[in-house]
């Protein structure tokens, strides 16, 4: 066989089944039909209900004949549980031998049922066990439910083990959403939906993602190349600043040059007294720019102390006050308190050894009366020099000060003794000389014009500086909004990629469900006219709102009209169909197959039967009234193994028919 | 991923895609959708995350292998 099948199913105290039921189901590619044939109520559902029991833990084939309801039925044999006494139980298994072209799975389910009352009991399964032949060794699995989910997975096995009683139903009205729901199952549609919802849920939290870090670069790359511009253009002013001061400078050189060469004694004098005035102002004017970052160090250093003087006299004023009053420092000494702990009795007479409560408070008192001692004779002292520095500090900020205003007032007296020379010269008339009025009245213009010019400087210099912070904030800002913009960049990438691939799996999806239909609608019709009785085939079309239309030979046939056991063909296709398309290659179990097929169309299914799933193990579960001699003769070719239940006193035996 | 745990048809139409990430991007859902699949409400979000992350900035294509 190409296909699993199941070679053995072994029953250890199942329902009607007492003590051990094996029975072995070995088909081959020529004999590839099992017939269990039993009457009603003798436990053929109750073999279905065996597989599904051991393989998923759900026993779903209710026989509809048993009075008494399968829910009312304890797992374990009734006569085993009848010998047992109230608060002890029956143990029992059900074990599935499968494999191909010889046994590879064993898949064993335990349960135990307990009598907790007469007629009253307690069932519970335990967990699915497999153990797997490698070669000649059989060791047990991990995970059986791993492998039996590759087998048969829960989700389909309803194609593959089902009561054929309940067909009959399957085309009733609504069949269209079990269709469906049928076709969706065994397409795995449900992965590719969940595959689908789940992008567009990403996709939603990316553009949430990207719309939290859209960033403006270009705007703010503007706003930064706009204030680099406007800091060149600040530095050209600065540039042409600085040759006019220096154009003029070499003009007041010229003049003092042409000063310096006159003839009169009294001018090259004081021409020569400016040069020197001059040289000192520059210096002394350094020496104020030095003396200025003295004083205002000093002052930030004696600031604290100063300012807070009179809290921190305060509080000298508060320690003395308490150490006249002898709060401070406490006056216990550490020693006194140590001699107590080491004699083990307080001064109140407590015994400290035997009371552990009061050690630890005399032993905690310690430790604060110390940490208060030393916190109140540090605490002065830090206040103390804080203070004494703090004068020490206030005074250099006084000298400091002193200083600066000792060079201003000597700068002030160098430009007052510029000022007079400077209008020495502008009075002076020297026949046959430079004409030294003149100059220096030209000599005063320019100086005037440069100190202007040195005023404006300063000012645009302090711009330079302000533009240059300006220009590194935007440069920042910029920055931060380009790597913003590389994360939005990144997430819109994340987004295409996402919806790129959803609509590769919808297309996956869409087309899947197209072949799916049309595979089903083939295999359908195939195993229809496979089954049906009819001469002329006929011809069924699956559409794509899930309606299924049969066409005989007199055109289309109502589902309404069809016959029960038209019906019962049809869904019987339907499942094998299914089953066929699932791509599982389990076995098939069906349950009453011919049911509600009267007697004529019966034998002509029988007929039929033979050549219906031929790579496939078929196991018919059949009253004696579907197997009936016709019926049996004509699968007798077919059939591997035939098993008939015996059943007596409640309990069913399966000896080989 | 074990051919029957998803089924042929899908398997077939994926590996049909050309681009190398979206096959192995599609691939990976499946697999991580079909150990999810008896769960009514499977956490998803993180593994999503980061095999967008993975396939969309083409770092892990040569990390994958086809199991």
């Amino acid at each position: 066989m190409n296909n699993i099948q199941i070679f053995k199913i072994e029953l250890n105290n199942y329902r009607q089944f007492q003590g051990v039921e094996e029975i072995p189901l070995e088909t081959s590619p020529d004999k590839h039909i099992n017939v269990i044939e039993g009457q009603n109520g003798s436990g053929k559902s109750n073999i279905l209900n065996a597989i599904t029991l051991c393989f998923y833990d759900e026993e779903p084939h209710i026989d509809e004949n048993d009075d008494r309801g399968l829910g009312a039925d304890p797992i374990a044999n009734l006569k085993e549980l009848e010998s047992v006494d109230v608060g002890d139980s029956v143990r029992g298994h059900i074990e599935i031998t499968l494999g191909k072209d010889e046994p590879q799975y064993v898949f064993t389910r335990k349960f135990r049922t307990a009598k907790v009352g007469e007629d009253e009991y307690n069932s519970v399964t335990e967990d699915l066990q497999l153990r797997q032949r490698f070669g000649a060794d059989w060791q047990n699995v991990e995970n059986p439910n791993t492998r039996l989910r590759e087998i048969l997975p829960t989700r389909v096995h309803q194609y593959f083990l089902f009561d054929g009683e309940q067909l009959d139903k399957f085309f009733e009205e609504g069949y269209t959403q079990r269709v469906k729901d049928a076709v969706l199952d065994v397409s795995h549609i449900q992965l590719l939906e969940r595959g689908i919802d789940h992008l567009n849920s990403v996709q939603s939290d990316l553009e949430k993602e990207a719309s939290d870090v859209e960033g403006k670069p270009q705007e703010l790359h503007k706003e930064y190349e706009d204030a680099k511009d406007e800091l060149d253009e600040l530095k050209e002013d600065e540039k042409e600043l600085e040759e006019n001061i220096e154009e003029a400078n070499e003009q007041i050189e010229g003049i003092d040059k042409e000063l310096a060469d006159s003839t009169n004694p009294d001018v090259r004098e004081k021409q020569q007294r400016r040069r020197y005035l001059n040289e000192r102002l520059e210096d002394r004017e350094e020496e104020l720019q030095n003396a200025r970052e003295d004083a205002a160090i000093s002052l930030s250093r004696a600031g604290p102390a100063a300012y807070n003087q009179d809290a921190l006299e305060y509080t000298i004023e508060q320690f003395r006050d308490r150490e006249e009053s002898g709060q401070e420092p406490p006056d216990i000494p550490e020693w006194w308190l140590d001699q107590l702990l080491d004699d083990g009795e307080c001064i109140c007479g407590t015994d400290i050894d035997s009371e552990e409560e009061k050690r630890e408070h005399l032993e905690h008192f310690k430790e604060k009366i110390t940490e208060a001692a030393s916190n109140s004779v540090n605490g002065r002292r830090k206040v103390q020099r804080t203070l004494d520095r703090g004068d020490d500090l206030v005074s250099e900020a006084k000298e400091r000060k002193r200083r600066v205003e000792d060079i201003k007032d000597d700068i002030d007296e160098i430009n007052e003794e510029l000022r007079e020379i400077s209008a020495e010269l502008e009075s002076k008339t020297i026949p046959d000389d430079v004409d030294v009025s003149d100059l220096e009245k030209q000599r005063k213009r320019i100086d005037g014009r440069i100190k202007d010019m040195r005023e404006d400087l300063g000012q645009l210099r302090g711009k330079i500086e302000q533009q240059i912070e300006v220009v590194e904030e935007r440069k920042d800002d910029w920055q931060r909004e380009v790597e913003r913009e590389k994360k939005h960049e990144t997430i819109l990438r994340k987004i295409s990629f996402v919806e790129t691939a959803r609509d590769k799996v919808e297309s996956i999806e869409k087309e899947i469900l197209e072949q799916v239909r049309t595979e089903t609608e083939n295999s359908l019709q195939t195993f229809f006219n496979d089954l049906i009785w009819k001469e002329e085939p006929y011809d069924i079309e699956l559409t794509d709102d899930y309606e299924v239309h049969v066409y005989g030979p007199s055109g289309e046939k109502n589902l309404g009209s069809l016959s029960a056991g038209e019906r019962q063909v049809l869904a019987l296709s339907f499942m094998s169909a299914l089953a066929q398309i699932s791509g599982f290659s389990a076995p098939i179990l069906i349950d009453t197959p011919l049911g509600r097929i009267s007697s004529k169309p019966k034998k002509r299914i029988a007929q039929n039967v033979p050549n219906y799933l031929e790579d496939t193990q078929v196991t018919f579960l059949m009253t004696d009234e579907e197997y009936t001699d016709e019926v049996r003769a004509f699968l007798k070719n077919k059939v591997a193994n035939e098993y008939h239940l015996d059943y007596s006193d409640e309990v069913t035996e399966v000896p080989s028919a | 991923m074990k051919d029957s745990e998803v089924h042929s048809l899908i398997l077939d139409k994926t590996d049909e895609i050309e681009e190398d990430e979206y096959r192995s991007f599609i691939r990976e859902i499946l697999k991580h959708e079909r150990t999810k699949l008896d769960q009514e409400r499977p956490k998803y979000t993180d593994k999503y995350h980061q095999l967008v992350e993975d396939y969309a900035n083409n770092e892990s294509l040569e990390e994958y292998t086809d199991e």
